[in-house]
């Protein structure tokens, strides 16, 4: 089983997501609004329905259920897509992110352009005549806008995986196909949320503060404003290979929060 | 070496961007409307984006050529600097740019023309020598076989003998200018750490051997050369390391010929160390104690008279007229 704990997958369909679910061994979650899914490690999944707003909305409501996570996570909308050119089955990352009806852009960062890279264009409406050489679907937009708001950009990436192309029209797709072409593409959607959850990781790793730290804020007072100074001061201590001095100072007697935090400032002085 | 290159409309269609297009045919190219849809947008991360940094060639607009901040540079006369570059090929922890910028994009302004003809209009301002540094914002030479910055700029700078040029960099490449005949107004200078510091703090930069090397052969083809300890960083042992570094370089190098030798300390506007705290709370050098002076950090575990001992070391190795020191 591969488990990610740091990933939140939004995707837009039922079928598209199917596989997913059981290669990432998703369990349904209870929830009033969305068919949401979570596995044991913390990858989350929601299906979102069609659209740019049901996109968007899905997003922010999944944002939602985060905020208890004190830490950033990867964000990641894999679904079907149109193309002109590309071939029926071909993965493509999301390299610029058109939303048609505002003509607003957004630029991904590209972490992962293995299987390539493509403009992606989100419409209201099936695209049938594929007028530019560039991916078209329908909530990549929306699911940006949203996830932006709750992480750094270089988080959140789209998957495309092309199931129409001027050849074989939108009419053509059967759930067949898109359970086929799905399950196809787990490898690469694998990898894509392992580069996602390596740099979550590297991003999340240097902001962590001991148990100490929790344990002190537990016995102690300590406003909103000294907490985070004796969060920076056990990251200082810890970077100067002076933890063990931290703990010395901390284990000791103190009247108050605020005196800890004055001792610890005094003493990496020295 | 780049993740994407993103282009903007308007220079498209320049030689210099076709140029680099051709070269870099096999990396996702972008097309963008301006630099800044891409580059230093809110929720970015600098120290993720170096990661997978991307190029963006853009047009610059507006002032190009801007008046040097004070205690920059070596001449009391006028001097600008202009940025034909923003961010660095290198990833030296201390860097101010980390804190300036959102993001650790490349940006090429690729319009040339443009900053020459302002750099050229600014001479016209003054009757005595005009100085112009180049890498401010960036490194000037690291990204030359991309940008060719020297193949370009060197030519405006042998027309205008009046007119100085510091190219202020840590690469080596160096090609470009020994490939032109040296001229007399355009001085290259290197900066150099101890190499205790160096290996701490200058991911991705070249060794201070090969750094030397590459001053040697500039001034063995008649460049001017000048050094820059810049910063310098307290540490432990800090004089017997700089000893060290002394005795390499100015072994090496003809001392009578260098330009300038320039030290500075550590130092940076204090918003630009609280955004790179964030960016690297596990950073040794930022966990150090710092006091805060004029609205600049800087180290607070020294004091004044270690930079004079540096200073008085410094002056054994070369004459007095050819230092300053950096504001």
């Amino acid at each position: 089983m591969v488990a990610f704990s740091n990933i939140n997958l939004v995707i837009a369909h039922k079928l598209e997501a199917e596989h997913l679910i059981h290669g990432f061994a998703l369990e349904a979650v209870e929830s009033d609004n969305y068919q949401l899914y979570r596995n044991q490690e913390g990858m989350q999944a929601i299906i979102c329905g069609m659209g740019y707003d049901n996109a968007r909305a899905a997003t922010e409501y999944l944002a939602s259920l985060d905020l208890h996570f004190a830490e950033a996570r990867g964000w990641l909308n894999v679904g079907i897509a149109g193309h002109q050119s590309a071939g029926l089955g071909s993965c493509l990352v999301a390299n610029r992110i058109v939303h048609k009806a505002t003509g607003k852009c957004a630029y991904p960062a590209l972490i992962f352009t293995e299987p390539g890279s493509s403009e992606v264009m989100t419409v209201d409406r099936p695209e049938l005549e594929y007028p530019q050489d560039i991916a078209y679907e329908m909530e990549a937009a929306g699911f940006w806008a949203a996830a932006v708001r709750h992480t750094s950009l270089e988080f959140v990436q789209c998957l495309k995986i092309i199931s129409d192309n001027k050849s074989h029209s939108t009419d053509k797709i059967t759930p067949k196909q898109i359970r086929m072409i799905m399950r196809n593409n787990f490898e690469i959607i694998k990898q894509c949320c392992a580069r996602l959850q390596k740099l979550v990781e590297e991003y999340n790793e240097p902001s962590r503060v001991g148990e100490v730290v929790a344990s002190l804020i537990e016995r102690h007072h300590f406003t909103v404003t000294q907490q985070h100074q004796l969060k920076r001061l056990w990251q200082r201590y810890n970077a100067l290979g002076k933890k063990r001095d931290f703990d010395e100072i901390v284990s000791q007697t103190h009247s108050s929060g605020k005196k800890i935090i004055n001792e610890l400032d005094e003493k990496i002085k020295v | 070496m780049f993740s994407a290159i993103y282009v903007e409309e308007e220079v498209q269609a320049q030689e210099r961007v076709k140029e680099i297009l051709e070269r870099f045919s096999d990396i996702p190219q972008i097309h963008c409307e301006r630099y800044g849809e891409i580059f230093n947008r809110n929720a970015q991360n600098f120290r993720i984006q170096k990661k997978f940094p991307a190029l963006i060639l853009a047009k610059k607009h507006g002032k190009l050529v801007l008046p040097s901040p004070e205690g920059y540079g070596f001449e009391k006369t006028k001097s600008y600097y202009f940025s034909h570059m923003l961010n660095c090929v290198y990833d030296c922890r201390y860097c101010f740019l980390q804190g300036m910028y959102r993001s650790a994009n490349y940006v090429l302004f690729v319009n040339y023309e443009e900053f020459s003809e302002q750099i050229e209009q600014s001479m016209g301002v003054s009757n005595a020598p005009t100085v112009y540094y180049s890498g401010y914002d960036c490194d000037s030479l690291a990204l030359e076989p991309v940008s060719k910055f020297c193949d370009y700029f060197l030519p405006v700078f042998e027309r205008n003998a009046n007119a100085v040029l510091e190219i202020r960099t840590k690469s080596t490449q160096i090609r470009s200018l020994l490939n032109h005949e040296p001229l007399v107004n355009c001085v290259l200078a290197m900066s150099f750490t101890a190499h205790a510091a160096s290996e701490q703090y200058e991911y991705k930069v070249p060794t201070i051997a090969k750094r030397i090397e590459a001053l040697q052969k500039l001034q063995q083809a008649g460049w001017p050369i000048a050094i820059r300890f810049e910063p310098i960083i307290w540490e432990q042992n800090l004089i017997e390391h700089y000893r060290c570094l002394f005795d390499e370089i100015f072994t090496l190098l003809d001392v009578s010929k260098i330009h300038s030798v320039s030290m500075g300390e550590f130092r940076m506007p204090a918003d630009f160390y609280k955004n790179i705290v964030k960016l690297y709370p596990d950073e040794k050098l930022f966990a150090r104690p710092m006091e805060t002076k004029e609205g600049m950090i800087l180290l607070g575990d020294h004091d004044n008279q270690d930079i004079e001992q540096l200073e008085q070391l410094l002056l054994s190795y070369i004459n007095s007229e050819q230092y300053y020191r950096c504001a």
